[in-house]
C-alpha cells in the first residue's frame, strides 16, 4: 500500500521541482521561438510576411511604410521569420511580458520606392527617416536577460540570412544554427535544479560560437 | 435516495477539458449518462475557406493542445499524398521522433490527471515532473513547448543535430528510469487498484462494436494501432501495439504506461536509424483531389479527410478525432458505476474535448 | 476558576494554532509532492480574504447552520480545555458536525446534497470510534473528566495503543485527508467539487474554516491526552501523528465511502474492542 514511501521521502529531502516563477526565470533555450521583432531598416515592404502569417496578425503598408504586428494575435509559429526574403524578422527567445492593455507593435520605415525618391532629391533625408522603432519595443527589451540582447542583434540576422528565400535554402539555415543549440541545451538538462545561473554561462558561450 | 441529475462539466474542476455529461444517479450509482458536445466549438475546419493550405498547417495544429504535432503531421501527410510528393526520409524520421515525444508528454499528462482524478495528488506532481523533461526537449528542439510548428507540407522545418540527438538520448534514459520507478506506486498501489480494477469494463466485442479507438480499444484486447499502417518512419521501424485484455480502467492505465516505455524505444530506434538528407521537398503545385489519412494520436486513431480542387484554399478539411470515437464506449461504461468512480472512468478514455469539438 | 480561564484562553488561541497547523501542513505537503508551497501564514490570508468578501448566501438557514457549526466546535474546544466531561464534549461536537450537514442540505444543489450525505456517512464512521476511544480513556483512568485524564500519572498510550490508532483514523476523517476526503476535499478536483462546502462562500465559508481549525485543535487535544505526562512526549506524539497524516494523505488515492463503511469502520471497531478487552483483562 505504501509504495509511494520512497518518493515521498526523497521529495521531502530534495529540492522542489517547481520554479518560483516571476523571481526565478529559466534561461531560454537558444532555439526557442519567442516574441517577434522586425529590423525595420532592412525591411523592403514586400508583404510576404503578411501573406504567409497563419493568424494574419501582420499588416504591411508599402505606401506609408508601416509594418504593424498585433503581438496578441501572434502564435509564435515563426512562419513569417522563415519566409522573409531579407531576413529582417526575428524571434527573441523570450515571450512578451504580459500587459494590461492591447499593444500594437507598429514600426515605420522607408519603403524602397520612397527611399529611392528621397535619395534622388535630398541625400540626407533618407537616413533621418529610416527606422524609428516606436512605443513598446524598449520597455519589453529591458526585462530580457542581457545575454542575448546584444549578440542577437548582431548575429541573429546572419544566421537567418542564409534562410532567405522560400523553402529550399531555409533548410540549410537550420543546421547552421545548430552548434549554438547543442551545448546550451545540454547544460540545461543535466543539473536537477534549473536555476538561472548555470545555463546562462553556456548560452553565452554557445552564442559566441554561432 | 431518489433520482438526481448531476451536471458533470463542462466546467468541472475534475475535468481537464470541457466535457459535458448529465449523470442520472440513483443512490450515487449512475443509471445513465447523457453527453452534450459542442461547448468549445471553434470552427477550425471552416477556416480553410480563408486560409491557404500552407497556413492550415498551423491551424490544424491548434485543434489539439496536447498532440498538436500529430495533427499537423497527419494533415501534411495527406496533402503530400494528394500532391504526389513524399517527404524526404529524414523528415519522416524526424516526424516520428517528435510525434512519439508528443505521445509521451500526452500520456504523462494523462497519468497525472488520472491520479488527480482519484484524489492522488502527490502522484500528479510526479508525473508532471517527468513530463517537464519532455517539454524541455520540445522547446529546445522545436522552439515551442506544446504547439511545436515543425511541419510544413513537404517535410519539416527544423532539424536535429548530433548534439541534440545525444542530449535527447540522455533525457530519455532519465525519463525511462523515472517511469520505471513510477510503476509500483502508480500501477501496483493498493488504493489505485481499488479505484480502477473492474471499473468501466468493456469486452473486446463491445469496444469493437462501439468503435473505440486507441488505448481504450487496446485495453480490451483488440490489437489495433494506426502505427501498424506503417506511416512516417514506421515502415522501417519495428512496431508492436501494446495490448491488455482486462478492459477496465486499470488496463487502460497499464496500456498507457507501457506505451510510454514503447515510445521511448521507438524514439531511440528512430534516432539511431535517422537517415541523412533533405528536410523538405518544395511544393510547386496546388493540391487537387480527395484523400483520407490516418495516424495514431495518443488517444487513438486520428482521421483527416481532405478535398481540394487546385485552388490555394482546400475545399474541405474534415477531422475525426479519437475522443469523438470514444464517447459511445464511455457512455456504455458509465451505467452502474458509482459517482465517486465517474472521474476515473471518464478520464480513462483520456477525453480531449477541444479536439473533438474543433 | 482557572479552568474557565484556561478554556477562554484556548478559545482565543485555538484558531491561531489551527491556522498555523494548516499552514505548516500545506507547506510540508507541498514539499512531499516536490512543490515549493504557499507561505505558512497562507490559511490566515485566505480566511481574512473570505471575511473581506460581500456576504451572499442562498438562504438564512444556511447562515444559521454555519454559526451553529462554529459554535459547536468552539464550545467543545472550550469544554476540553476547561477540563469538562468528555461525553458532554462529544455531544456538543456532534451537534456542530450535524449542523454542517444541515447547512449543506438546505440548498438544492446536487453537489451539496451528495456532499451532505457523504458527510453523514463520515460522521457515522468517526463518532462511534470516538466514543469507543472515550470509553477506553475512562476505563483506563476511571473518569470521563478531561482534567482527571490529563493528570493520569502515566502515558495512556502504553495502555491504549490500538485505541490511539483508532483515534488517528478519526483524525484523518476530520482533517479531510486521503483516503477519506470524499465529502469535501482540500482542493475541488473531485466529482462533487467541494461537496458540503460547495454552496458556502465569502464570510460564511470563513466561519466554517474557522470552525474546522477548532475541530482540528480539539482532535489533536484528545490525541494529546494519550501522553499528558511530559510536554516533550506530548509534542513528539502530536508531531509524529500529524506527519503520519500527511504521509498517508500523499501515499494514497481517495477511496469511497462504501470502502470506509466496509473496511475502515470495521477495522476501527475491531481494534477498539481488542484494546478494551485487553484493558478489562489486564
Ligand atoms: S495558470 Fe495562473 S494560477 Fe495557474 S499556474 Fe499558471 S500562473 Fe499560476
Ligand atoms: S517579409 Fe520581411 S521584408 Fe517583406 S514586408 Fe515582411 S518584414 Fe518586410
Ligand atoms: S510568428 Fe507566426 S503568427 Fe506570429 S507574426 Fe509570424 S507568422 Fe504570424
Amino acid at each position: 500500500m505504501f509504495f509511494m514511501t520512497k518518493t515521498v521521502f526523497s521529495n521531502l529531502f530534495s529540492r522542489y521541482a517547481t520554479r518560483l516563477h516571476p523571481f526565478v526565470v529559466r534561461e531560454p533555450f537558444p532555439d526557442a521561438r519567442g516574441e517577434l521583432y522586425c529590423e525595420i531598416e532592412k525591411c523592403i515592404f514586400c508583404m510576404t510576411c503578411q501573406r504567409k502569417c497563419p493568424s494574419q496578425c501582420i499588416t504591411v503598408d508599402n505606401k506609408a511604410g508601416t509594418w504593424t504586428c498585433d503581438p496578441m494575435a501572434c502564435v509564435y509559429c515563426g512562419v513569417c521569420v522563415d519566409n522573409c526574403p531579407v531576413a529582417c524578422l526575428h524571434q527573441k527567445q523570450t515571450y512578451r511580458a504580459p500587459t494590461p492593455e492591447r499593444l500594437m507593435l507598429s514600426l515605420t520605415g522607408t519603403p524602397p520606392r520612397a527611399a529611392r525618391l528621397a535619395k534622388a532629391k535630398t541625400p540626407e533625408a533618407a537616413p533621418a527617416r529610416a527606422g524609428e522603432p516606436k512605443a513598446e519595443v524598449p520597455p519589453v527589451k529591458a526585462e530580457e536577460p542581457k545575454a542575448e540582447a546584444a549578440p542577437e542583434k548582431g548575429e541573429g540576422p546572419n544566421e537567418e540570412a542564409a534562410s532567405a528565400k522560400a523553402e529550399e535554402p531555409k533548410l540549410k539555415a537550420a543546421p547552421a544554427a545548430k552548434p549554438a543549440a547543442k551545448p546550451a541545451a545540454k547544460a540545461q538538462a543535466k543539473p536537477k535544479a534549473q536555476a538561472a545561473s548555470k545555463p546562462k554561462v553556456k548560452a553565452k558561450g554557445g552564442k559566441g560560437k554561432a | 435516495m431518489a433520482r438526481t441529475i448531476i451536471p458533470f462539466g463542462p466546467q468541472h474542476p475534475v475535468l481537464p477539458e470541457p466535457l459535458h455529461l448529465k449523470l442520472v444517479l440513483e443512490d450515487e450509482i449512475v443509471q445513465e449518462a447523457l453527453p452534450a458536445v459542442g461547448y468549445v466549438h471553434r470552427g477550425l475546419e471552416k477556416l480553410t475557406e480563408i486560409r491557404d493550405f500552407n497556413q492550415m498547417v498551423q491551424i490544424v495544429e491548434r485543434v489539439c493542445g496536447i498532440c498538436s504535432m500529430i495533427h499537423a503531421q497527419c494533415y501534411c501527410q495527406g496533402l503530400e499524398e494528394m500532391l504526389g510528393i513524399t517527404a524526404p526520409p529524414r523528415a519522416r524520421y524526424l516526424r516520428t521522433i517528435w510525434s512519439e515525444l508528443h505521445r509521451m508528454h500526452s500520456h504523462l499528462l494523462w497519468l497525472g490527471l488520472f491520479a488527480d482524478g482519484m484524489g492522488f495528488e502527490s502522484q500528479f506532481m510526479q508525473c508532471w515532473k517527468i513530463r517537464e523533461r519532455i517539454m524541455d526537449v520540445n522547446e529546445a528542439t522545436t522552439g515551442n513547448r506544446v504547439i511545436v510548428s515543425v511541419n510544413v507540407v513537404g517535410g519539416v522545418r527544423r532539424d536535429l543535430n548530433d548534439g541534440q540527438l545525444r542530449w535527447i538520448g540522455s533525457i530519455l534514459d532519465q525519463v525511462e528510469a523515472e517511469l520505471k520507478a513510477l510503476k509500483k506506486p502508480l500501477i501496483d498501489d493498493y488504493t489505485v487498484k481499488k479505484r480502477t480494477v473492474g471499473k468501466g469494463v468493456l469486452t473486446a466485442e463491445q469496444v469493437y462494436e462501439l468503435g473505440a479507438a486507441g488505448p481504450t480499444l487496446r485495453a480490451s484486447g483488440v490489437a489495433q494501432d494506426m502505427r501498424m499502417t506503417r506511416y512516417a518512419a514506421f515502415d522501417e521501424l519495428v512496431f508492436t501495439p501494446v495490448v491488455e485484455t482486462e478492459g477496465d480502467c486499470h488496463a487502460r492505465l497499464k496500456v498507457r504506461y507501457r506505451e510510454l516505455l514503447a515510445s521511448i524505444d521507438i524514439v531511440r530506434a528512430a534516432m539511431r536509424a535517422l537517415p541523412e538528407g533533405e528536410l523538405a521537398v518544395a511544393v510547386k503545385d496546388k493540391p487537387a483531389g480527395e484523400i483520407v489519412t490516418r495516424v495514431e494520436q495518443p488517444r487513438g486513431e486520428l482521421l483527416y479527410y481532405l478535398k481540394a480542387s487546385g485552388k490555394k484554399n482546400l475545399d474541405r478539411v474534415r477531422i475525426r478525432t479519437p475522443t469523438f470515437a470514444n464517447i459511445p464506449p464511455l457512455l456504455a461504461m458509465l451505467p452502474g458505476v458509482e459517482l465517486a468512480d465517474v472521474p476515473v472512468v471518464v478520464l480513462s478514455i483520456d477525453p480531449c474535448i477541444s479536439c473533438t469539438e474543433r | 476558576m482557572t479552568s474557565i480561564l484556561l478554556g477562554i484562553l484556548a478559545l482565543i488561541l485555538a484558531p491561531l494554532a489551527g491556522g498555523l497547523i494548516a499552514g505548516l501542513d500545506r507547506r510540508v505537503t507541498a514539499r512531499v509532492q516536490s512543490r515549493f508551497g504557499p507561505p505558512i501564514l497562507q490559511p490566515f490570508y485566505d480566511v481574512a480574504k473570505l471575511f473581506g468578501k460581500e456576504p451572499r448566501m442562498g438562504n438564512v438557514w444556511q447562515i444559521f447552520c454555519a454559526y451553529i457549526y462554529l459554535l459547536g466546535a468552539a464550545v467543545s474546544v472550550f469544554l476540553f480545555f476547561a477540563g469538562a466531561d468528555l461525553l458532554l464534549l462529544f455531544f456538543v461536537q456532534a451537534i456542530g458536525a450535524v449542523f454542517l450537514v444541515f447547512g449543506a442540505l438546505a440548498r438544492p444543489s446536487p453537489y451539496s446534497q451528495i456532499g451532505a450525505q457523504r458527510e453523514l456517512m463520515q460522521i457515522l464512521t468517526y463518532e462511534p470510534l470516538l466514543i469507543l476511544v472515550f470509553v477506553g480513556l475512562a476505563k483506563a483512568t476511571g473518569s470521563f473528566k478531561v482534567a482527571a485524564i490529563w493528570s493520569h500519572p502515566e502515558p495512556l498510550l502504553l495502555q491504549l495503543p490500538l485505541l490511539y490508532l483508532v483515534l488517528t483514523t478519526a483524525l484523518t476523517i476530520k482533517l479531510r485527508k486521503s483516503p477519506f476526503d470524499f465529502s469535501t476535499s482540500h482542493h475541488g478536483h473531485q466529482e462533487i467539487v467541494k461537496g458540503v462546502l460547495t454552496e458556502y462562500s465569502g464570510p460564511y465559508l470563513g466561519l466554517i474554516e474557522l470552525a474546522h481549525w477548532y475541530e482540528v485543535v480539539l482532535v489533536l487535544g484528545i490525541c494529546a491526552l494519550f501522553w499528558s505526562t511530559s510536554l516533550v512526549g506530548l509534542l513528539v506524539l502530536l508531531a509524529v501523528t500529524y506527519a503520519a497524516e500527511i504521509f498517508v494523505d500523499n501515499t494514497m488515492a481517495r477511496l469511497t465511502w462504501r470502502w470506509m463503511l466496509g473496511s475502515a469502520l470495521l477495522a476501527g471497531l475491531a481494534l477498539s474492542f481488542l484494546n478494551l478487552v485487553w484493558l478489562y483483562l489486564a
